[in-house]
């Protein structure tokens, strides 16, 4: 940029670069990935938003990356709501993970999915839980927007698992996970499909321990 | 989740919060304090077989197995049934015997209505189950006109309304005027100097002691009250208990005698009618919010908090609606309960056009205040939010039963290691062993074909065995050995080959 052009944009306050705003300010939730973290824009999970997690198979490796999220969240005596888990979560898997069980609570899966849509808003809006999960497969785009809105109100994380990517889904984060099988060697592959803020998407392999 | 809070039942509430010391001397208007003691030795028999006077009838309880007689009436006492007999015993005396099994809760309902009927000769009433209740009438003697008005009015009320037997003593002193009408004295001793000799012949059954005590003062030769004051107070403690010297001087009125004074208790019941027939449910809401809110006022000034509450909908001709809305802890706000009422109004519909509303609460409690952390503003007291609005909201429209926590559980079946349900404190530590996230809720069994096993495709083993071996004594045992596997495609996945004689390989949990 040469200097009368810099010039110009430091004394208008209606003009900016469009690079600062890309990078954003570092004020997303660690993910406790390393690899993870460099590729999401604000340097972790989106605070107060919806996060979609697209697997192809339930067990793919989706929940191993959020077991950093949970296991704080807990420990700051925060609730984690589990709507419509596609199994059981086992605890004693979740003990071992430093996850205080204490503060995790099912809901469903036997409930219809108006009623989980239900759950799921009046657990954003209400602020007391501290991060809301969903496996949750037919969501048309309204929706999604709509419990964004109740995500942003309510500043809760809200993350979606789903087996098929949306088209133009207004969620504010995207992720492909994928299993990455390189012999031994145990692994996931995430890719972001989508990230507000970010106008370049990258990939990366997280390594999975055990 | 959080602890529910121990719910106090009404009347142990009261004990706290309203121990009163009662042993004035003189009350507020300079009257002396009398205490007017009730007995009713036959209530257990009269709760359960009212309207028969005359039947020759006994109430048996169980006690260790042994059908031992209660309570008899006058008639089989007249046959030689006593209390303490066995059933074998009292049917050999009296062949025709009518036999009750006692029933303590419709004794105590009793008992209460009893003291919310005596509330109107005195303010302070106090409860002694199982059979008596005192009151204060040294007050209401001037209203009255005479204590012997007092007490003919209860005598004939008691008789002629409530058909008890009953003995009634009247005393300076709450713990001598028990004695005596307990040891079925109907009398009136008006000055506390004359209770050394009135109480002086009873025998000492009336101090409820211990089976043991009793035996031991029976040793001693001492059958009645004299025979105790004759002895040396100073070994009578060391041998038998101060207890029993305090309350012999509670007796005599050299000590107090803090007593539990009743109050009936609270109900909350409020109705509104409509000239008009409304059949929107949104039109409902602000009659329900009025009435919600009445029972609001209705808790803070009574410093309670409630659990459930009921709302009724009247109808022309169909039957009344109601809804239900319960708690999971004690609740006092607002806009909190009508929330609930709000979510579960829109999930009921009134079966027709409603023509009155009332609403009731009966369960009552109160509830010590909450913990606060010592430092104001820290992050715990920030962070550690109060789920349980959202849980209650979330359960008033879902149900109960689709909420649950999760919990370990000390076993090594895999499939009884992880409950769900309502926690129960800290689950064990579970085996450091690999285990997976996900557990499925019923092993799927998997494809075995040419020495293969195949899930999505075909699954090589990472770990194992892990043999699991165990569970023998319920008739549900296992016998596996599990490994962590990967098919290459989904991840990791925990299977086992089941050792039984099915052998077979099945899908057990996915690591997530």
């Amino acid at each position: 940029m040469n200097n009368s052009l810099r010039e110009l944009v430091r004394n208008n306050p209606h003009l900016w670069s469009g690079d600062e705003v890309c990078q954003g300010k570092p004020d997303g939730i660690p993910t406790g990935h390393a690899s993870l973290d460099a590729i999401l824009p604000g340097g972790g999970w989106p605070k107060n938003a919806v996060v979609e997690m697209i697997t192809p198979h339930w067990g793919t490796g989706e929940l191993q990356l959020m077991l950093p999220l949970m296991k704080s969240m807990t420990r700051r005596r925060r609730w984690i709501l589990w709507v419509c888990p596609p199994y059981i979560p086992y605890a004693p898997a979740l003990v071992n993970a430093d996850i205080d069980i204490d503060f995790l609570m099912t809901i469903g899966p036997n409930i219809s999915s108006r009623d989980a849509l239900w759950t799921i808003e009046k657990a954003l809006q209400s602020q007391r839980c501290g991060l809301l999960m969903a496996w949750l497969n037919h969501l048309p785009n309204g929706v999604i927007r709509r419990l964004q809105l109740a995500a942003d109100a309510g500043n809760t994380p809200c993350v979606l698992f789903r087996n098929q990517r949306g088209k133009n889904s207004p969620a504010a984060l995207q992720l492909q996970v994928e299993y990455s099988d390189r012999g031994s060697d145990r692994g996931i592959h995430a890719r972001v499909l989508k990230a507000r803020g970010a106008h370049q998407y990258h990939s990366a392999d997280i390594p999975c321990p055990g | 989740m959080p602890r529910p809070l121990p719910a106090l039942s009404f009347r142990d509430s009261l004990l706290y919060r309203e121990e009163e010391a009662c042993n004035k001397t003189e009350t507020s208007t300079g009257q002396q304090a009398l205490w007017l003691a009730v007995c009713l030795p036959k209530l257990a028999l009269e709760v359960v077989a009212a309207d028969q006077p005359d039947e020759i009838s006994v109430v048996v309880e169980e006690i260790k197995g042994r059908k031992l007689v209660h309570t008899a009436s006058c008639s089989a006492e007249r046959m030689g049934i006593s209390a303490g007999m066995t059933l074998n015993a009292a049917s050999t005396c009296c062949p025709g015997l009518k036999v009750y099994r006692i029933n303590e809760i419709a004794r105590e309902k009793r008992l209460d209505a009893l003291a919310a009927w005596a509330l109107q000769f005195s303010p302070m009433v106090s409860l002694h189950p199982p059979c008596s209740f005192l009151l204060e009438a040294g007050g209401s003697i001037n209203y009255f006109g005479g204590l012997t008005a007092i007490r003919d009015t209860i005598a004939r009320e008691l008789t002629e309304r409530w058909k008890h037997v009953f003995c009634q003593a009247t005393t300076p002193t709450p713990t001598a005027s028990l004695m005596l009408a307990q040891a079925g004295r109907n009398l009136v001793v008006e000055r506390g100097a004359d209770l050394r000799s009135v109480l002086g012949p009873l025998s000492i059954e009336v101090l409820s002691l211990d089976d043991k005590r009793k035996q031991q003062l029976n040793k001693t030769g001492v059958r009645i009250l004299r025979d105790l004051w004759r002895l040396p107070s100073g070994g009578l403690a060391r041998r038998f208990g101060t207890d029993l010297v305090t309350h012999l001087d509670q007796a005599l009125g050299k000590l107090p005698d803090p007593l539990n004074a009743y109050r009936i208790p609270p109900r909350f019941s409020d109705t509104r009618e409509f000239s008009f027939d409304i059949d929107e449910q949104q039109s409902l809401l602000p009659v329900v919010h009025e009435l919600v809110t009445g029972l609001c006022d209705f808790l803070q000034q009574q410093d309670l908090y409630t659990m459930d509450y009921q709302v009724h909908f009247y109808h022309r001709q169909d039957p009344v609606t109601m809804l239900h809305i319960g708690l999971r802890q004690p609740i006092r706000q607002p806009g909190y309960l009508m929330m609930l009422a709000e979510t579960k109004l829109s999930r009921t519909k009134p079966a027709a056009a409603v023509v009155r509303v009332m609403l009731t609460a009966e369960r009552f409690y109160s509830v010590a205040p909450r913990t606060r952390y010592l430092l104001p503003g820290s992050d715990l007291e920030r962070e550690d939010q109060d789920i349980s609005p959202l849980l209650e909201q979330l359960s008033t429209r879902l149900g109960a039963a689709a909420l649950k926590s999760i919990t370990t559980h000390a076993d090594h079946r895999p499939e009884y290691a992880c409950r769900a349900g309502a926690p129960a404190g800290a689950g064990p530590a579970p085996p450091d062993n690999r285990r997976p996230l996900w557990l499925l809720p019923k092993p799927r069994e998997l494809l075995n074909k040419d020495g293969g096993i195949y899930y999505r495709s075909r699954i090589h083993s990472l770990m194992g065995p892990e043999r699991i071996v165990t569970g023998w004594w319920d008739n549900h045992g296992i016998q596996r050995d599990y490994y962590v596997g990967t098919d290459g495609i989904a991840g990791h996945v925990w299977i086992y080959h089941d050792l039984t004689t099915r052998q077979k390989w099945y899908l057990h949990g996915l690591f997530g």
